[in-house]
């Protein structure tokens, strides 16, 4: 009789079905985590294609929690060396070339991180689309296209610049996209997640492509060439006086 | 003609007390005129040295986007070629290039935004007084590398010393990031508020390398031999460069605004110009109706003895003429004064401002110091005698249309 009452009221255990529906908090944690786990060790290589240029760095980040990473790049040769650190908003850059490490002011946050289409404040922000914005499951698969579709709006007080974000996301939980919509409305930018493959057991996109659309043909293009999940990473490693030993 | 000359100069002489505080009051007019439009004219050249020959040279060269985008790929490339052509030009006094870029400037402790300012130290003094407005240490050394110099606001908020390297971070036109050390080597107060709290200049061949932006500049400020004929020499200039990508305008059409600010010298002369002796031009009418009222009998006299009313017309506006000689003569020399003191000391207008004299944004030097322009005083003396003789036209009008046998009976 219990499971009669509980059925009527909607918290039905779905017997006899293959694998559980994934819960809208469940993918959009997914898709949060895709880049990054507790803790992780990542070669990154970075192509940025702009109107006015072209660059390609290697790069290899460290992060632990959600407040401390550790960014260093290994070429171009001319930039090797150079390193970001960041614990949780501050941002400080350190620059081998004159043995000086310099922390980005606030005023700067907006401004292009080594030339990429992420800013500074990108690199900050730890926003998460399960806990900062409010959402709603806009398709499920097999309504018009394969995958779910998220529709999130942010909280009021949620450190987000976004009006909306629309995330598509496969049912096995592996992001394929995320759309970021200004105040207006407007379309400003799509990350988009390619090359899935199996890491620690986990599914996880090995390509992250940030295309902006007021440029054309521009975009940024991370690809993991190694990443190592879990990873144990000393704190230490993470403080200024590390930063030059790096 | 010279009989009615000498009767209006005795005419004048006979009410010496009217005529004397008449031509005093004009008088004091013109010496407030003269010193008013000598410190108009002070603060307009100083603004023209400030805004123009100090910062938009007298024609620029620079690429057509950069004026209205300011990005750092407007710019104009094979600099030194487009330098040559400058310099070989007979009209050209100097030409200066500029590379401008924004950057991250740290001291030991903090950091600060800044406008960078690549420049030919060698030219740059010859340009600009920029070498000039320094406020400790010393100017670019021509040639030299890796120096910086900093506005003071700048040098103040980087908590940085002279001698000291600091470091500038910039995004270069490639991307990559800009990096490198340079020993701060003097401070400047230029004037503009804007400069001196985020102003650094170093030498362009380092911001250059900086930016990857070899041999390219943004702009070239061009001091011409002639300032009165700027707009000619920008016509030659333009097709001695030849290139669709490199734009040649005058300070009017770089900086409209300037210009704008510029046509208000004018437009205020005649302000002042037109408040002072509007209100001189009754002070004139009610002399000249007083003595034609008070001479009624006289004149009717004079009517009677068959002399035509022309003539008597004339006689007034001679008076008059006169007069406006006397106030001239005498405001002259008050407004000489006047002038002589504005010029030599200047007026203090520090109470204005905390740092200067702040108009539109941009900060003058709170002393302003007169300058006279002989046209300005040409103005003045034309327009007394114009007032003088425009305001005496209907007192003499009425002189001439007295009749005579009424006029005689009139006590």
């Amino acid at each position: 009789m219990m499971w009669i009452l509980a059925a009527l009221l909607g918290g039905a255990p779905a017997w006899g079905q293959a694998p559980p529906e994934p819960t809208i908090e469940e993918l959009l944690n997914a898709t949060d985590d895709a880049s990054r786990g507790e803790s992780s060790i990542a070669v990154i290589r970075m192509e940025i294609k702009t109107s006015r240029y072209e660059r390609s760095m290697k790069m290899k980040a460290w992060s632990k929690g959600t407040e401390r990473s550790l960014i260093k790049i290994l070429e171009p040769a001319k930039d090797a060396g150079l390193t970001t650190l960041r614990v949780g908003d501050n941002l400080w850059n350190y620059l081998p070339k004159v043995d000086r490490t310099m922390k980005i002011p606030s005023g700067l946050m907006g401004g292009s991180w080594m030339g990429s289409h992420f800013t500074n404040d990108d690199l900050v922000r730890d926003s998460r689309l399960s806990e900062d914005f409010t959402y709603e499951l806009t398709q499920r698969p097999g309504e018009g296209g394969d995958n779910y579709i998220v529709s999130c709006v942010p909280k009021p007080d949620a450190p987000v610049v976004w009006g909306k974000v629309v995330a598509e996301i496969r049912p096995d939980k592996v992001p394929v996209k995320v759309d970021y919509y200004d105040d207006d409305g407007t379309l400003v930018r799509t990350m988009s997640y390619d090359d899935v493959r199996e890491v620690n057991g986990q599914l996880s996109p090995r390509i992250f492509q940030l295309t902006p659309h007021d440029k054309p043909g521009e975009y940024t293009r991370m690809t993991f060439e190694e990443l190592q999940l879990g990873a144990d990473i000393p704190d230490e490693m993470f403080n200024l006086q590390a930063l030059k030993k790096q | 003609m010279r009989f009615l000359g000498t009767m209006a100069w005795r005419n004048l002489w006979r009410h010496r007390r009217r005529s004397l505080i008449t031509a005093v009051a004009m008088a004091f007019g013109v010496g407030m005129c003269m010193a008013t439009l000598a410190l108009t004219d002070g603060m307009f050249e100083s603004m023209f040295e400030v805004m123009v020959e100090q910062q938009l040279g007298h024609v620029q060269v620079h690429h057509p986007d950069y004026p209205s985008k300011r990005l750092l790929h407007d710019s104009v490339e094979d600099a030194s070629t487009i330098l040559a052509r400058i310099d070989a030009l007979p009209g050209t006094e100097v030409a200066s290039p500029q590379l401008n870029g924004f950057a991250l400037v740290g001291g030991e402790t903090k950091s600060s935004g800044a406008m960078l300012m690549g420049i030919d130290a060698a030219r740059s003094i010859r340009a600009s007084p920029l070498h000039e407005r320094l406020e400790e240490g010393r100017f670019l050394r021509p040639g030299a590398s890796g120096e910086i110099l900093l506005g003071h606001k700048l040098f103040e908020d980087l908590d940085a010393a002279l001698g000291e390297a600091v470091v500038v971070v910039t995004q270069a036109s490639d991307g990559s990031l800009g990096n490198a050390l340079f020993d701060v080597v003097g401070t400047f107060r230029s004037g503009n508020a804007q400069m001196d709290r985020s102003g650094a200049y170093l030498p362009l061949q380092d911001l250059q390398d900086l930016l990857v932006l070899p041999d390219q500049v943004h702009q070239i400020t061009v001091l011409t031999r002639d300032p009165g004929a700027i707009e000619a020499y920008a016509e030659e200039l333009s097709q001695a460069i030849g290139s669709d990508t490199v734009q040649v305008q005058p300070w009017w059409e770089a900086s409209p605004q300037t210009s704008q600010m510029m046509g208000m010298r004018d437009f205020s002369a005649l302000l002042i110009l037109g408040i002072v002796f509007g209100a001189a031009a009754f002070g004139v009418l009610n002399t000249m109706m007083m003595s034609v009222f008070e001479r009624t009998r006289e004149l009717g006299v004079l009517r009677a003895l068959g002399i035509r009313p022309g003539r008597l017309v004339w006689l007034i506006l001679i008076e008059s003429f006169f007069l406006a000689g006397l106030s001239a003569v005498i405001g002259l020399m008050i407004g000489g004064v006047l002038d002589w003191y504005i010029v030599v000391h200047g007026l203090d207008f520090s109470s204005a401002g905390e740092d200067g004299f702040s108009f539109s944004g941009i900060v003058l030097d709170p002393i302003i110091y007169g300058v006279v322009r002989p046209i300005s005083i040409a103005y003045i003396v034309v327009a007394v005698f114009v007032v003088s003789v425009l305001s005496s036209l209907w007192p003499a009008l009425r002189a001439a249309r007295l009749r005579p046998v009424e006029a005689i009976r009139s006590e």
